[in-house]
């Protein structure tokens, strides 16, 4: 039975008695599983959130890879790149440049000419 | 004090192979220390449901960094504070269910031969959730888990001091109440 350390102290009779009521209040029987089911949950959707990050990481080193991949062909190729002529023909990227620079030059001329002729009917 | 040190150390042990082991090694901390922990939950909480959401939320995030309760000094004092400190968080966001004084919410065991006492059993858990949960909760860790002023300081992270004085507050309140439910504790 209760036993208090001082019978004639009944703050030691009151700690008895709270002593003795210590296991009255237990967890409800659904708790275990309650926790385990939490557990297990919270662990399928971190991994997946995990596999998630990674597929996303993947993809992205891989687009950036395939990205800076294409770029340096370009840049090694792009002087032979072949260009389509309006008539039909192709040629490469560099006959078409030392091409366009006649055009420039011929343009000039033109304009010189219009400008000379514009000059003598003042 | 012999008892609980035991305790503790069996505490440790399993905060140990938590470790070892991550949330595989959570059931046998479970069955260690679930029943203190759903008590020193309903004391503050005084609604079981409350008490061991507190108690799941607890462990649940022990279970996310299971290295956590290894590290530390005194692994069941640490395991108490987390349960407070969801309590604390539950009480903030004002997920507390209930205040209900009564105590039919709650699951109780009495042994068979222990019958005669459950009023007594009864009178103490309906005067504990009358206390103010400051004075509840030491009185829980004094009484119950054996704890000093000093560990109970700790734990609450107040001084031993002030873990003394809410205790002898509790005391005489504790002691006015269940003088009126049980008179034999003053007869004189």
């Amino acid at each position: 039975m209760i036993e208090p350390l001082d019978p004639h102290d009944p703050i030691a009779e009151v700690e008895a008695l709270i002593r003795a009521a210590g296991n009255y209040v237990q967890p409800s029987d659904d708790l275990r599983p309650r926790v385990m089911e939490a557990v297990r949950a919270e662990r399928v959707e971190r991994t997946v959130r995990w596999r998630i990050c990674q597929a996303a990481v993947l993809f992205f080193v891989l687009n950036l890879l395939a990205t800076s991949t294409l770029h340096n062909v370009e840049i090694a190729d792009g002087a032979s790149l072949p260009v389509q002529r309006a008539d039909g023909s192709s040629e490469t990227l560099s006959t078409v440049e030392e091409e366009s620079w006649d055009t420039v030059e011929a343009f000039r001329e033109l304009r010189r000419r219009q400008a000379y002729l514009l000059r003598l009917q003042l | 004090m012999g008892a609980n040190q035991e305790f503790s150390d069996r505490v440790r042990l399993c905060a140990e192979q938590l470790a070892d082991h991550g949330a595989d090694a959570l059931g046998a901390l479970f069955d260690l220390t679930s029943n203190r922990l759903v008590r020193f939950a309903a004391a503050l909480t005084r609604h079981q449901h409350d008490a061991e959401d507190a108690v799941q939320a607890a462990l649940t995030r022990l279970a996310r960094q299971p290295q956590a309760l290894a590290r530390v000094d005194c692994p069941w004092a640490y395991l108490l504070r987390m349960v407070r400190n969801e309590i604390l968080t539950m009480i903030r966001r004002g997920q507390r269910l209930t205040t209900s004084g009564s105590i039919a919410d709650l699951v109780t065991y009495c042994p068979v031969d222990e019958a005669e006492r459950e009023e007594s059993h009864r009178a103490v858990w309906q005067a504990l959730r009358s206390l103010p949960p400051e004075q509840a909760e030491v009185v829980v860790l004094k009484i119950w888990e054996g704890m000093t002023f000093a560990q109970i300081g700790e734990v609450l992270g107040t001084s031993p001091n002030t873990a003394a004085s809410r205790y002898q507050y509790a005391m005489i309140k504790l002691t006015r109440r269940l003088a009126r439910e049980q008179p034999e504790v003053h007869r004189d």
